[in-house]
Order: structure tokens, then C-alpha cells, then sequence
């Protein structure tokens, strides 16, 4: 069933709504996505601390934490995932408040499922080029700041272990 | 007075004078008739002698006439002479006779004197103890005695006054008032009244006096005098005078505020007939007071039962409130008063009058009802959000199912029978479709709330019109809707909230054109009216559609009452652009005539509300 590649998008989907965690999961990876699924906040942030994710699809309310609250944690650790909020309610200060801590966009229950498709693809395309906007940057900066060829060399054995993980 | 001749005369002159002691009688004047020996006599005894003839008596008047003559000439001339008199007869026996009888009546005479004495004496003790003030003066007005009352009253003592006038005892001005009453009562000998000041111990004194002559001898030898004190009558006169000034000082000032209150006050009769009319009524009801007095006060009402019988309530218990009652003024305005009747009842109890307050709480009873439709709507805004949320959430789910078949139907179908596979690929389409018809509810429900973002801009009115009539472009076409603009040039511009009006517009031009499609055959017409007015702008927007019922007019605007047909309105489509003038400052109102019109007019100021009005919807959920 899992159609993944090495280069799959790696995506975490956090709803509580079983139903749609096990069908939503199952319609991605058919379409070539890496999916891993908590129902509530403590899973989510569980599931991060073993790996790391392109992209985090969050359901904005939950029963133990908010979709906001999860979606701070999870980027503490991993500055660089994207996360898409899902929402049935339209209360527009929370989406305001996912729009502060950078979601990478928040998309109103029942959604188009292509658009949200499409939303992964462009979140973790985004990812990439941050990523390696800042990869290129600090490795510019170390190459500027080290005059020891053997401390560059092993910085950047170091630089790359910490994004090699990705 | 003697008259008389000779001889005899002189006798009867010596007989009197030597009689003194028995008859008071007394020999005032002789006449002699004709020998000088009377009158020698006469001069004897100290009595005057008027003359000789009996032509000398002149104009002397005489009581008793002795007559010594039997000469019937002289005796027929002194009757003529003295009819009053009495003529004593002729001879010296017969006046002898005359004399004797003459000492009887005089004794007759010194009973009565006596009994005058006696009368006197009571008069006197009368006088000392009457509960009344009374003195005596004689023809000099010098105080022969004065009571003990009067004494008292006046503070004076007795030994103080005797014998003075009253010059010794009042200051100049009160003693000359009363002088002059007592010489007119003595020189006119009849009793006089007369009211006056006196001063009495240091203190003004009114005073009221009856004054009766005592005539003695036929002159008035002096007078009586009764004194009421009427300082306490006079000052009450006074006092109730004052009042009376004051009273009408009230009456006028309580008449002015009555006529000058802003509140609306009139008087009717028993009956409800108005009397009264004043100035805040005219003004409020816009008729003119000519108009209505005279009319039942209960014409002037929206449900005439309703105050009559607040009316009747009034004229039974003598008070009555109704809190919230509708006049109608002249313009058929409605205006909400609270009204309160009381009755004024006459002095024998019966209903006079009854006074009716109105104050217009027309504007507060509109806030009020715009505060309580607002917050409605943040309540059920709240509801509305948290089932649509509850329902979203389900609905994403079978969404989701329902595309992972349709994606399996796609990609694995072939094991299926070619009709199964279309059967279900369809179902599965329908699925869609129809979650996508949940979602478009459960999304307009959720929409005012999301529009709740507010940002105030300058506002071509015109443009905004012409922009919300583009987003119906579509309907428009569809009904063959015409659009007449009637647009005020150079309407003002002003600072309100864009995407809000838009709102207002689109939804009120919909209404219009669900209206006017409702009535097959006609051809719709859509006129919108702009126009500035002093602080604010109007924008009338007039459908020929099918018009709006007078029971629905002033419901359209509440939630979820929806005059539409059944699946076509959700009743929040009013509710919500009501909401949002009152929050912009604005206001709507609608007119109608069912089957042929309807037409909203939307009032905006021109300067946004100073202190933003509740916002309700931008509420947290």
C-alpha cells in the first residue's frame, strides 16, 4: 500500500477524528506521501521526538491540546516543518493566530482534498527551500569564520548530520 | 317760662322761686303781659325777662305755660303759639290747682329718675365686666371711663387715661384717626363704625370701632365707644391673600412647565375627552392643539381598546401605567410612549380630570430592541459556529471516504461489472455533490462570523452600490432584473466599513430580486435612490416583488423569520445586515404595499459613531 520513495514527503497528520486520520493517511500514501497519524496532541508530539517531518497536517481542536499549541511544540524542535491547521470552526482569531506562529496555512473543514494535496506539496517544496537556504548560509558563514581546513571539514561533517537527518 | 300780667304774675314768680326744693321745676323766662311788677319780680329772683309782649317770645320754646288771664283771645294765641305745650288754666285758684298737680307729676318724674339711676348703674357694671372693649368719653373726648377688656387689650391702666384725649395716649396719626371718627359721631349724633390702626403694647394694632352718642338734653354730651382688636382677622386676610398670590404664582409656573415640558401632557375629561394639549404634545404628535381638543384622547392612540382600558384602570384606582404603549402622531408615526394617567378628583370626590404623561421612548425602546436583536444574533452566532464546526468535522470525514471509493472505483474498477462500476462512480459523485451542499450551509453559517474583520476606508457609495450589484451580475441576468439608479450627484463621501456595506447591499439586492422573481410575468424593476440628508445619507432600494405583509414588516429583521418559501431562506440574511448598520451607526427601515412593493431605506452618517456600538459578533467563540 505504501508507495513511498526516498524522497517521499514526510508528513505527520494529527485530528482527532479517527475516521479521517485512517482514510485521510490512506488517500495520501496512495498518492506517494509518508504519513504518520496521531489522534491527539501528547501522540503528535511523541511521534516528533523519534522522527523528523516535512510537513504537519494539525486539526486546530483537540481534546487534550489546541491545534496551536501543538503546532508551537512541534516547531520548537523542528524549526523548519510546515504546518498546515485544519479547522471546521471559522473563528477567525485563531486563524489569525495560526497566521502569527507561520502556519503555512489553515484550511476550513470539509476541504477539497486535492487542495490540501496540493497545500502538502507546495508546504514541503517551501520547506526544502528554506532549508537549504539556511544550509547554504551557515555553511558559508562556517567557511568564512574557519581558517583550520580540519575544523571545516569536521563542522561540516557535523552541519551535515544535523540536516542529514532530514 | 311764665307768661302773664299784673300782680299776679309777680305771686306766682315768688311762689316758684320759694319752691325750689320741692318742684324741680324751674323758672327759665317771664313775660310780662302788661304790669312791670312781674317783671320787677322776676329780676328779683335771677329769672330772665325775654320781655313784655307776647310777640318778644320769638322763636323760645316752652314746655308748661301758666296763665293768669281768663282772656280766651290771649289763651287761644298761646295754643297756637305752643301747640306742645301745656296751658295751665286761668284764675289764681285754678293754678293753684295747675300747681298741685303739677308737684304729682313731678314726683312720677323723680321715680323715673330713679329708675334711670338704676338702669345706669347696671349699664355701668355691663360695660365693666362685657367681654368686649368699651369706654365712654365725654363731649370733649376725654375718657370718662374705659373697661377693664379694654384696658387689658390695650395695655393701658385707668389712671393713665381719665380725663385725657387721646393724644396723651396713641402717637400722633392713630390719636388724629380716631378724634375725627368720634367728632363726626358727636356732631352727627348717630352711630358710626369705623376700622383703623392703634398702636398697643408697642405693637400695631387693627382695630374696628363702633361709636354710639350719648345725647343728653339733645346734644351730645359725650359717646360710647366699642373696640374689636381684628389684627388677627387682618393678618389672615393678609395671609390669605399672600397665599393666594402664591398659589397663583404656582399655578402659573406649574402651567408653564406643563406647557413648556418636552414630554407630552394633556387633560382630558371623565370621559377621555382632551381639554388640553401642550406644546411637547403638539410637537411629538404633530398636531396642532385647535385639532384634537374637544376629540377622545384615545384617537390619538395605535390600539384605542387598549387605552381605554388603561383609561378605566385610571378612573378606578385613580392611577395608571402602561409602560410601553404606541401613539400614533398626526403623519402616522408610531410613537412609543410610556404612559401614565392620573386622575384628579374634585372636592366632592368626583372624577374632575385626568392627567396624561406621555414621554416618547421611541428611541430607546429602538436601541433597545437593536441591542437585544444584536445580541440574539451573537448567540446564535455562537450556536451556528459550534454545529457548524460539529458538523464540518463529519462531513470531512465522508467526504474523505467517499473519495478514497471513488479514487479505488477509478483506479481498480475494472474487476467490477461495467453497471456496478457507474452506479457506484455516480453515488460516489452525488456523495460529493452533496456534502459540497452541507458545506456551502454550514459555511454561511460560519460566514458572518469570519466577516466580523472590521476596517474602516473612505466610501464611494456609488461604487460600492455598483460593485455589489457586479457580485449579482448573474441573478440579475437571470431575472431580467432592470436597474434604475437614481444617484444624488456629488453624493459625500464618508468613513464606514467597506466589505460590511457590501454585505448590506448584496443581500438586500438579492431579497429584491428573490421578490420580484416571486411574482412570474412582471417585469422586475430594481430602482435604488441615493441622497444626502444633513448628518447622514440614505439609500432607498424599491422592488416591484411581492411586497411584504404589515404582520411581517416588523419581523423581517429578526433571526430565522424568514417570509421566503421553504428552503430558500435562512432568516439571517435581515437579521445580519440589520446588525451590521447598527454597528456602523446606521439604521434601516422598510415600507410596503404587499403584492405590488417593498422598499428599504438604509440611513448611514456621514461621521461614523463616536464610541463603536457593541460588537457582538466579533465575539470569541
Amino acid at each position: 500500500m505504501t508507495e513511498a520513495k526516498p524522497d517521499a514527503i514526510r508528513l505527520l497528520l494529527v485530528d482527532d477524528e479517527e475516521d479521517l486520520v485512517t482514510f485521510l493517511a490512506h488517500r495520501l500514501r496512495k498518492r506517494g506521501i509518508e504519513v504518520a497519524v496521531a489522534v491527539n496532541g501528547q501522540q503528535a508530539l511523541d511521534a516528533a521526538a523519534a522522527r523528523t517531518f516535512d510537513v504537519a497536517v494539525v486539526d486546530l481542536k483537540m481534546p487534550d491540546f489546541d491545534g496551536i499549541t501543538v503546532m508551537e511544540r512541534l516547531k520548537k524542535n523542528q524549526p523548519f516543518l510546515e504546518v498546515l491547521m485544519l479547522t471546521g470552526h471559522g473563528s477567525h482569531d485563531s486563524a489569525w493566530e495560526a497566521g502569527r506562529l507561520h502556519a503555512f496555512r489553515y484550511l476550513l473543514k470539509p476541504y477539497d482534498f486535492d487542495e490540501l494535496h496540493g497545500l502538502i506539496e507546495q508546504a514541503a517544496t517551501q520547506r526544502r527551500q528554506k532549508l537549504s537556504a539556511e544550509f547554504a548560509t551557515r555553511l558559508a558563514d562556517l567557511m568564512a569564520g574557519t581558517t583550520s581546513a580540519r575544523d571545516l571539514i569536521e563542522e561540516c561533517d557535523r552541519l551535515r548530520r544535523e540536516y542529514e537527518q532530514d | 317760662m311764665l307768661v302773664g300780667d299784673g300782680p299776679l304774675l309777680a305771686d306766682l314768680v315768688t311762689a316758684l322761686a320759694s319752691l325750689p326744693r320741692v318742684t324741680p321745676l324751674r323758672v327759665f323766662a317771664v313775660i310780662d303781659l302788661g304790669a312791670a311788677e312781674g317783671a320787677a319780680r322776676a329780676r328779683e329772683h335771677g329769672v330772665p325777662l325775654v320781655g313784655t309782649r307776647l310777640d318778644d317770645l320769638g322763636a323760645t320754646e316752652a314746655d308748661l305755660v301758666l296763665v293768669t288771664t281768663a282772656d280766651p283771645d290771649l289763651e287761644s294765641s298761646l295754643v297756637r303759639r305752643f301747640p306742645d305745650a301745656r296751658i295751665v288754666g286761668a284764675g289764681h285758684r285754678a293754678l293753684l290747682e295747675g300747681l298741685g298737680r303739677l308737684g304729682d307729676e313731678n314726683r312720677a318724674l323723680r321715680l323715673d329718675s330713679h329708675r334711670l339711676k338704676e338702669t345706669r348703674l347696671r349699664l355701668n357694671q355691663f360695660v365693666e365686666t362685657a367681654p368686649m372693649a368699651i369706654y365712654i368719653k365725654d363731649r370733649d373726648l376725654r375718657y370718662r371711663k374705659m373697661n377693664a377688656h379694654a384696658l387689658n387689650v390695650l395695655g393701658l391702666r385707668e389712671a393713665a387715661i381719665l380725663g385725657r384725649t387721646d393724644h396723651a395716649i396713641y402717637p400722633g396719626g392713630a390719636a388724629r384717626w380716631l378724634q375725627r371718627v368720634e367728632q363726626e359721631t358727636l356732631r352727627t349724633r348717630q352711630t358710626l363704625h369705623a376700622s383703623g390702626v392703634l398702636q398697643a403694647k408697642g405693637e400695631t394694632m387693627h382695630v374696628h370701632v363702633t361709636l354710639f352718642p350719648v345725647i343728653e338734653d339733645g346734644e351730645a354730651a359725650g359717646l360710647y365707644g366699642l373696640m374689636e382688636d381684628t389684627t388677627e382677622l387682618f393678618e389672615s386676610a393678609q395671609k390669605l391673600h399672600r397665599v393666594d398670590e402664591q398659589l397663583t404664582e404656582t399655578q402659573t409656573y406649574l402651567r408653564e412647565v406643563l406647557e413648556n415640558s418636552r414630554d407630552m401632557i394633556f387633560l382630558t375629561d371623565p370621559r377621555g375627552l382632551l381639554l388640553s394639549f401642550n406644546s411637547g404634545a403638539e410637537q411629538a404628535l404633530a398636531y396642532s392643539r385647535d385639532e384634537v381638543v374637544g376629540t377622545p384622547a384615545h384617537t390619538l392612540c395605535a390600539s384605542p381598546g387598549e387605552f381605554e382600558k388603561l383609561f378605566a384602570t385610571a378612573l378606578r384606582d385613580g392611577h395608571a401605567v402602561a409602560y410601553e404603549a404606541e401613539l400614533r402622531s398626526r403623519d402616522r408615526r408610531a410613537v412609543i410612549c410610556n404612559i401614565s394617567l392620573t386622575l384628579i378628583k374634585g372636592p366632592d370626590g368626583r372624577a374632575q380630570e385626568m392627567v396624561c404623561l406621555c414621554r416618547d421612548i421611541t428611541t430607546r425602546v429602538r436601541l433597545k430592541n437593536d441591542l437585544i436583536r444584536s445580541e440574539r444574533l451573537a448567540a446564535v452566532g455562537q450556536m451556528a459556529s459550534g454545529v457548524a464546526h460539529e458538523i464540518n468535522n463529519p462531513l470531512a470525514v465522508i467526504d474523505t471516504i467517499g473519495g478514497l471509493v471513488e479514487e479505488t472505483l477509478r483506479d481498480e474498477g475494472d474487476r467490477l461489472s461495467p453497471e456496478t462500476r457507474e452506479i457506484l462512480t455516480r453515488a460516489m459523485q452525488r456523495l460529493h455533490a452533496q456534502v459540497q451542499r452541507c458545506t456551502t450551509i454550514t459555511h454561511s453559517l460560519l460566514g458572518f462570523v469570519r466577516n466580523a474583520q472590521r476596517g474602516m476606508s473612505e466610501i464611494d457609495l456609488h461604487a460600492l452600490i455598483d460593485e455589489s450589484l457586479n457580485v449579482l451580475v448573474t441573478e440579475l441576468r437571470r431575472s431580467g432584473t432592470e436597474v434604475n439608479r437614481h444617484f444624488q450627484p456629488d453624493l459625500p463621501h464618508f468613513r464606514s466599513d467597506p466589505t460590511m456595506l457590501q454585505q448590506v447591499f448584496v443581500n438586500l439586492f438579492k431579497n429584491a430580486v428573490d421578490a420580484m422573481e416571486a411574482v412570474p410575468g412582471r417585469a422586475s424593476l430594481l430602482e435604488i435612490t441615493t441622497a444626502a440628508d444633513g448628518a447622514q445619507v440614505t439609500v432607498q432600494i424599491q422592488d416591484n416583488g411581492v411586497g411584504i405583509a404589515p404582520e411581517d414588516r416588523d419581523r423581517i429583521f429578526d433571526l430565522f423569520h424568514t417570509i421566503k418559501p421553504v428552503g430558500r431562506g435562512t432568516g439571517l440574511g435581515l437579521a445580519i445586515v440589520h446588525d451590521i448598520l447598527f454597528r456602523l451607526g446606521g439604521s434601516i427601515r422598510v415600507a410596503s404595499e404587499p403584492g405590488r412593493w417593498a422598499r428599504f431605506i438604509v440611513t448611514l452618517p456621514l461621521e461614523p459613531p463616536e464610541t463603536p456600538r457593541p460588537d457582538p459578533l466579533s465575539l470569541k467563540m
